[in-house]
């Protein structure tokens, strides 16, 4: 019930705040547009030396693809055709979950991603907290004011999430599910025991994830009066409340679940007339929706702490 | 002349025949087995065989309407198969061949999840069957070669339209089709196909190294084909296969195509089918001034350059260099004129000289993209002011949106 409760609340919360999802679709889309920019001009060349496209077609044809591929290098070999549509959630899904390696080129903007995050957190923890100050100039001064500690607190859930991927997904997904797989001849029997191990691998990676968060919401509310202790305060709060805390992150996680199968079965009904433009205004919507979910993360997870911190 | 093929299922009472043994795969007790009887013009039926698993019925029905149908289109290209029974196994999805597949098998892989503008099953069929035509000697590159080519206009011939990119995710269990990327276009779209399927790939034991020539020769007799035009190319395929039924080498296939065109072609089978030889040609100049001779004009000039190894000749050794006309030339004007001209290919560099009315706005060497084996397409034209071209800014941003799913995920989960 108290999870509940601080969904609806966080929630809430988010909804009656439209200009802070604005200004985080600004902070994102100001993220990865130099990127495009350098894109859009390596784009423009080489469509240039390839043949034209066939007229009225909404998109380029495989073959292209298929030859730009076999000359790119860094970051423009990200440049597939799995970026239309609902395969670029879904092929960054799959990449998570099956800890597909990226090129290296991509570092930087995940760099720059995690920092951007590391500098919101400030800001939004302060705005959804009980109380909190509205306006833009609290919220920029909080999240500069909590950029090292959170940018910190980033790496060291990065490193963890690294360990925890070069050694239980590696055992997950190398001998155990080779074994489990070669148990059956049926394909859907072997995914289903892939899923379950996902199951297993996601509570590990959302263990780290929801550490870290309850991490900074711990010092940014200012119940601890240093990382270290915010780190364990935080342990604390997960070991002594894991209920609340998992049924919170399942609620919001499986919402954010249904609009990933709303997106896919609507392009899967709506063919090519959600290509094109129509499929870029889609794409972004869904970044939109998507950004939401993310403020709703952080709105009920600092409601929750706030309701259960012994603290408080 | 088209060839229209007949089938009939066979009798259930029919005793079955034992289904073979393959390597590394188990047995196949549990299959269901259907049989058909195809009827072909030489009298002789084939019979075909599908085994498939206890749950496939609806695959088994595609592999059988596709099969008929690419039986009787390779029929029809290349002449009847010497085969009189052809069985395509519907295998587990893990399990592929240890060893090369004895004559007249195909195994194939139904999926658990799969959409209908997804055709992998189907090109995997068309492949499979396009090397019961192609007996490849153990090693032999160039026979492995004509069964990819053959089999990739196979594949898009007989699905023009109809399929479209995909990818499989998570572990390769769940397919996504982008039914924006069409991977086989319409046959009066004149541009190049690649077909790189990976179901050309040759099932069993072959070695990496004849793999990449296979692929390389692959391509060539794409190249081949762009050079001297399919019915010419599909001719001779058909009559190298009649004049070796057993397989024959690159030199015999040559000979085939000179007889049938009535000229030397040796020339065209040489450095196009050595993997270690690059092809690239070049615009490397593109210059227009005003004309000194002709007030009022301009003096337009074009050097072209041959920066790769490979020479794409044209002719044969005995033409006197600088007349092949192996490679195109367009330049286009301001005022909308285009010159169109042939550039010799043996030359390692030329000059191509205009006075026109106009400035020259672009030169392209081999616009028709004849020669797809050039390494480097971004020398192959130079433009004076290219245009913005609306396409590639759409493309970028749908780029940029899959960086911002890129940059949720992972920064999600720190």
């Amino acid at each position: 019930m108290i999870a509940l409760r601080a969904f609806f609340e966080g929630l809430g919360a988010v909804l009656r705040a439209p200009l802070v999802l604005a200004a985080v679709l600004l902070l994102t889309l100001l993220a990865a547009l130099p990127f495009g920019v350098v894109m859009s001009s390596r784009l423009q060349a080489a469509l240039a030396d390839q043949p034209p496209v066939t007229p009225g077609s909404e998109e380029i044809d495989a073959d292209w693809w298929l030859e730009f591929r076999r000359h790119a290098e860094g970051l423009e070999a990200t440049f597939t055709p799995t970026i239309i549509g609902f395969a670029a959630p879904l092929d960054n899904l799959s990449a998570v979950l099956d800890g597909t390696p990226r090129p290296w080129a991509l570092a930087l903007p995940m760099a720059i991603a995690i920092v951007v995050w590391a500098f919101l957190w400030g800001g939004l923890i302060q705005r959804f907290c009980t109380g909190g100050r509205r306006g833009s100039r609290p919220f920029v001064a909080e999240g500069f004011a909590w950029l090292p500690s959170f940018a910190a607190v980033s790496v060291a859930a990065a490193i963890a999430q690294l360990v925890l991927y070069l050694t239980v997904h590696a055992l997950l997904f190398g001998p155990i599910f080779s074994a489990l797989a070669a148990l059956t001849e049926r394909e859907r029997d072997a995914f289903l025991i892939r899923l379950a191990l996902y199951l297993v691998f996601g509570a590990g990676l959302a263990a780290i994830s929801l550490m870290a968060d309850y991490t900074r919401i711990d010092l940014a509310t200012g119940a601890s009066p240093s990382l270290g202790r915010a780190v364990k305060a935080a342990g604390a709060f997960l070991a002594r409340h894991w209920a609340a805390v998992a049924a919170l992150f399942i609620m919001t996680a499986g919402l954010l679940g249904m609009l990933m199968v709303v997106y896919g079965v609507g392009e899967a009904y709506g063919g090519s007339r959600v290509a094109g433009w129509r499929g870029i205004a889609i794409g972004q919507a869904f970044i939109v929706l998507r950004l939401a979910f993310r403020l709703t993360f952080v709105a009920t997870e600092t409601r929750l702490y706030e309701q259960l911190s012994p603290r408080r | 002349m088209a060839v229209a093929l007949v089938s009939t299922p066979l009798a259930a009472r029919q005793p079955a025949p034992p289904l073979p043994v393959l390597a590394g795969m188990g047995d196949f007790t549990t299959y269901v087995v259907h049989r058909e009887s195809i009827a072909r013009p030489s009298g002789v039926p084939l019979e075909l065989v599908i085994a498939s698993k206890p749950d496939g019925a609806a695959h088994a029905a595609a592999v059988s309407t596709m099969a008929s149908t690419a039986l009787a289109k390779l029929d029809d290209w290349l002449g009847p198969t010497a085969l009189d029974r052809v069985v395509i196994i519907d295998a587990p999805w893990r399990m592929n061949p240890g060893a090369p597949l004895p004559p007249g098998v195909v195994v194939v892989h139904s999926r658990w999840h799969t959409l209908s503008r997804d055709k992998a099953l189907e090109r995997a069929v068309i492949a499979g069957l396009t090397r019961l035509y192609w007996p490849s000697v153990g090693g032999d590159w160039f026979g492995d070669s004509l069964a990819r080519f053959t089999a990739g206009r196979a594949i898009d011939t007989l699905l023009e339209g109809s399929q479209f990119y995909s990818d499989r995710y998570l572990g390769g269990f769940v397919a996504h089709t982008i039914r924006s990327v069409s991977l086989s276009p319409i046959a009066r779209d004149a541009r190049p196909r690649l077909r790189r399927y990976a179901e050309l790939d040759s099932p069993g034991v072959t070695p990496a190294a004849t793999i990449a020539q296979a692929a390389r020769g692959a391509e060539a007799l794409t190249v081949v084909e762009r050079y001297l035009g399919w019915p010419a190319v599909q001719q001779a395929l058909r009559a190298f296969r009649s004049r070796h039924p057993g397989g024959g080498t690159i030199q015999d296939f040559a000979a085939v195509a000179s007889e049938q065109a009535g000229r030397d072609l040796a020339w065209l089978f040489m450095d196009l089918f050595n993997p270690s030889v690059a092809f690239d040609y070049a615009v490397s100049a593109l210059e227009s001034n005003a004309s000194t001779s002709t007030p009022g004009r301009y003096d337009v000039r074009v050097v072209l350059g041959r920066p790769g190894a490979g020479v794409f000749a044209g002719a044969s050794g005995d033409t006197q260099v600088g007349t092949a006309r192996s490679l195109e030339v367009e330049t286009r004007f301001a005022d909308g004129t285009v010159a169109r001209d042939w550039w010799d290919g043996r030359q390692a560099s030329g000059t191509l000289e205009y006075v026109s009315a106009s400035p020259a706005v672009s030169a392209t060497i081999d616009p028709g993209l004849v020669l797809i084996l050039d390494e480097q397409r971004g020398n192959n034209r130079i433009a004076v002011d290219p245009s913005w071209n609306r396409l590639a800014a759409r493309l970028a941003l749908g780029w940029a949106i899959w960086l911002q799913n890129a940059m949720l995920a992972y920064s999600g989960i720190v």
